[in-house]
């Protein structure tokens, strides 16, 4: 089928043709069943584009929201914002002085005389052997 | 803008919520038509209109009125519609064009057995399977019930690309459908 023509009835459809094109398009319709037959299956699908058209969102839609844009000021409050960063910025000072704490511990712990390094390692000085040489074998 | 429009805008400014919720009550239709044109009845679609009016009216105090509210409202809508289908085709080969009803599924008209046959579902799945610049030419001229002109407006094209769109868009949809058509007889 001639695009052009298939244009011309798509244009036809908007209501924008001139008089010399809409002539055309009548002399072609009244010459061609098929491209009678490709107008009534662009109706149809026009038809159907407007009808399948959602009307709606889910119900309760317009109080969603409102209450997305209340949580948003709220989020975007100066108090929130603040409280945010103080937090940020406490949980940086909390993980350092833990991690400054943990070696202090390790450290004192492992240079102390009351408990030895080994033991607290659970290091072993015994070969497999005399391991394997005890009673208990 | 009229008047009635204006007098929304200026109660919305200052905070007014029942004036907010009518704006949100008279777009809420050509938004959802628009939206679920664009992406389909997917889950999604929900999350996506309740963004663009958070949108709007978080930039409401810069809008100088030069064009009406729903232009704006809409242009907010499509923006946001092809963000989400260039996210589609990131994480997917071929967007989904049926998704099934669940809690977050928008009303489908028309879902009888008289009203909503094969022939309606064929052209929704063509719809989606047309290039995204027809596809939103058609969804507001066809679905969202805009004219030629105010679609022109919304996208910011000239008339003439406007029905130059619609034209071919229409013409790529019959041949998507019939192909749709013939591989559905096929099986």
């Amino acid at each position: 089928m001639d695009k052009r023509l298939l244009r011309l009835l798509v244009r036809s459809l908007e209501g924008t043709l001139k008089k010399r094109d809409r002539h055309r398009l009548d002399r072609a319709l009244s010459e061609s069943e098929e491209l009678r037959r490709a107008r009534d299956e662009i109706e149809a699908m026009r038809r159907d584009l407007a009808a399948g058209a959602a009307r709606s969102f889910r119900p309760g839609f317009a109080g969603r929201v409102l209450a997305k844009i209340e949580a948003d000021r709220i989020e975007d409050d100066p108090q929130t914002v603040h409280y945010k960063r103080f937090k940020a910025v406490f949980r940086g000072f909390a993980l350092a002085a833990f991690l400054v704490l943990a070696f202090l511990i390790t450290y004192n712990l492992a240079h102390s005389e009351l408990v030895p390094r080994n033991e607290l390692l659970y290091a072993c000085d015994q070969t497999v052997g005399e391991f394997l040489n005890l009673p208990i074998f | 803008m009229d008047a009635i429009e204006q007098g929304l805008l200026d109660r919305a400014r200052q905070g007014d919520r029942l004036a907010m919720e009518e704006i949100i009550v008279r777009y809420e239709r050509p938004v959802a038509a628009t939206v679920t044109g664009i992406l389909g009845f997917s889950p999604e679609v929900d999350d996506i209109g309740q963004e663009t009016f958070v949108r709007f009216f978080r930039a409401m105090d810069r809008f100088r009125g030069d064009s009406r509210i729903g232009t704006y409202i809409i242009r907010i809508a499509i923006n946001l519609s092809r963000t989400e289908l260039k996210r589609r085709k990131r994480f997917a080969a071929w967007p989904e064009t049926d998704f099934p009803d669940g809690e977050n599924a928008v009303p489908r008209p028309g879902r009888s057995p008289e009203d909503d046959g094969d022939a309606r579902s064929l052209v929704r799945d063509g719809l989606q399977r047309l290039e995204p610049k027809f596809r939103t030419v058609l969804v507001l001229r066809l679905m969202s019930g805009y004219s030629t002109q105010e679609t022109a407006k919304i996208l910011r094209l000239p008339q003439g690309t406007v029905l130059s769109r619609l034209s071919r868009g229409q013409a790529k949809l019959r041949e998507i459908i019939e192909e749709l058509s013939c591989r559905q007889n096929s099986d």
